[in-house]
């Protein structure tokens, strides 16, 4: 057992955001956690990883430096901040105990930098970067550990669909040798790489199986309508079914 | 030209220019990246209620304003994160009470309150032996902790909250930088003043954001900018017998006029070859 999660709740400002909650995630588990905006996704991940204060219990096997993270990716990056592709993948290995001499640090930062197509932008400024060459440089950093646990939110946003089938291919291989719980909205595509399903609408509930269907997550408190996919809710799992 | 370095006072200022432009260009890039320079306006103001009681209680006035900046800047870091309040209502606050502070402490204060103008907008005839010796030991411990922590330092400023999920904390950190920033702030008021240290602390690195990819790169050349702008800024304040400090500010804004000038023309020729 990596992660196990005792009776969470999480209340701020007095409103009620996840009732209380009880799951765990084993080793080579792929954990898809999906539900609509503002259900409390992102806020359950960030409660865990110590960034939000919760009550209940969160208790890792493993030193928080074994765990990978992606934080949502918002506009609140400063792209005026004065740094290079090769420093922020490799603030992805800080915390590491024992620490890693300079070439293992090299021999790493190499590897993640060809996994993600990246090593031409490499001396790059993160202001010379789009959205989604952005995307893949956080996503470098968050693997660059080797992490026992990948937690990752919404991984998919601002990349290109090609990028897209290429990051779920990766995320595969990588399961061999990590955990992975991974928010995401792409109810079509993400049932074909995920193990199980975690459904958040401010009550949280683990389904041990990887199949997406309007009556599952109707169970759940997740409603299919409830599910949006941009701006406004629709109906995500019927309309990716007539696209294909 | 050579006939400055003859007077005691004028070797005095080009070494505090050296130790200031040193001080300012390292603690200013943080200030810059993470977006405090409001913060270092507020500290840098508020240590005017510092200058104040020094002259009401008849104390050494940089000692006062040090451990006044110091603890305004402690206080502005905590109230933004524990009171829940908007940080540049925090600043505003702050910034007022310690001038207010200060006029009320000097109204207070027999006599008349010598050299309150070099505090203010910075005066290179008051710069002595004393306060070269305490900007130099700013300045040593500055550049060790800027040494021993630069990656902490970067990549939190960068992303705190991804580093707190790495079991880094920036906590400590950031409230050292705290005050060495309130310490560099009074280590620079002879030469600069309280009402201009804020130029000094983000001109230059304005000026070197413009043509450089990293955190370390912006530190030298913010320096280099500074040095220049700071040396040419005595000499030209010592033929014209005005303040040092709007003379360097000026010359700081040229240099960054011309700097973005040219950078804006590249972009223009680009964009038509």
């Amino acid at each position: 057992m990596i992660l196990e999660v005792s009776n969470l709740s999480i209340t701020l400002d007095g409103i009620t955001i996840i009732e209380p909650c009880s799951f765990s995630v084993s080793e080579n588990d792929f954990i898809g956690i999906i539900g609509p905006n503002g259900g409390g996704k992102s806020t359950l991940i960030k409660a865990f990883l110590g960034l939000i204060p919760y009550s209940g219990s969160v208790n890792f096997s493993i030193p928080l430096s074994h765990i990978g993270y992606l934080p949502q990716f918002n506009h609140s990056i400063d792209k005026r901040f004065p740094i290079t592709v090769e420093e922020i993948i490799l603030s992805g290995i800080e915390g590491i105990t024992p620490k890693l001499t300079k070439n293992e640090k090299k021999n790493k930062l190499t590897h993640v930098l060809s996994t993600f197509n990246l090593t031409r932008l490499k001396n790059n400024s993160i202001g010379t970067l789009s959205g989604g060459e952005i995307q893949k440089t956080l996503l470098a950093r968050s693997i660059i550990s080797n992490p026992k646990l990948l937690i990752l939110d919404e991984p998919t946003n601002f990349i290109d669909h090609t990028s897209e089938q290429e990051l779920y291919t990766i995320l595969k291989n990588l399961n061999q040798t990590m955990a992975i719980m991974m928010i995401s909205h792409d109810l079509a595509i993400i049932p074909t790489y995920i193990k199980s399903i975690l459904c958040v609408n401010k009550s949280v509930h683990f389904h041990a199986g990887n199949a997406i269907t309007p009556e599952v997550l109707s169970t759940y408190h997740c409603p299919v309508e409830l599910i949006a996919h941009g701006s406004f809710p629709h109906r995500v799992v019927e309309s990716h079914k007539k696209e294909s | 030209m050579l006939e400055l370095f003859s007077y005691q006072f004028m070797q005095n200022a080009f070494i505090g220019s050296i130790l200031v432009s040193i001080l300012c260009g390292i603690i200013g890039s943080y200030i810059v990246v993470t977006r405090k320079v409001l913060i270092s306006g507020s500290i840098s103001h508020a240590s005017f209620g510092g200058i104040g009681i020094a002259f009401l209680l008849n104390m050494p006035p940089l000692l006062c304003a040090s451990i006044f900046s110091v603890i305004v800047a402690v206080l502005i870091q905590w109230m933004s994160k524990h009171l829940k309040m908007r940080e540049d209502s925090a600043i505003g606050m702050i910034w007022a009470c310690g001038m207010a502070i200060g006029v009320i402490a000097i109204y207070l204060a027999p006599g008349y309150a010598k050299d309150l103008g070099s505090y203010l907008f910075g005066n290179i005839l008051t710069l002595s032996s004393s306060d070269l010796f305490f900007s130099a030991s700013i300045m040593i411990l500055l550049i060790i902790f800027f040494t021993l922590f630069y990656k902490t330092i970067l990549y939190g400023a960068f992303d705190s909250e991804y580093m707190k999920t790495r079991g880094v904390s920036t906590k400590i950190i950031d409230y050292l930088l705290m005050v060495l920033l309130a310490l560099t702030i009074i280590a620079s008021l002879r030469l600069i003043g309280i009402i201009l240290i804020v130029a000094m602390l983000t001109i230059p690195q304005e000026c070197a954001s413009i043509f450089v990819k990293k955190l370390k790169f912006m530190i030298y050349y913010s320096i280099v900018i500074s040095l220049i702008a700071s040396i040419l800024g005595l000499i030209i304040s010592f033929y014209l017998n005005v303040p040092s400090g709007p003379i360097i500010i000026l010359l700081l804004i040229l240099f960054y006029s011309i700097l973005k000038g040219l950078f804006l023309l590249k972009i223009q020729i680009k964009k038509r070859t």
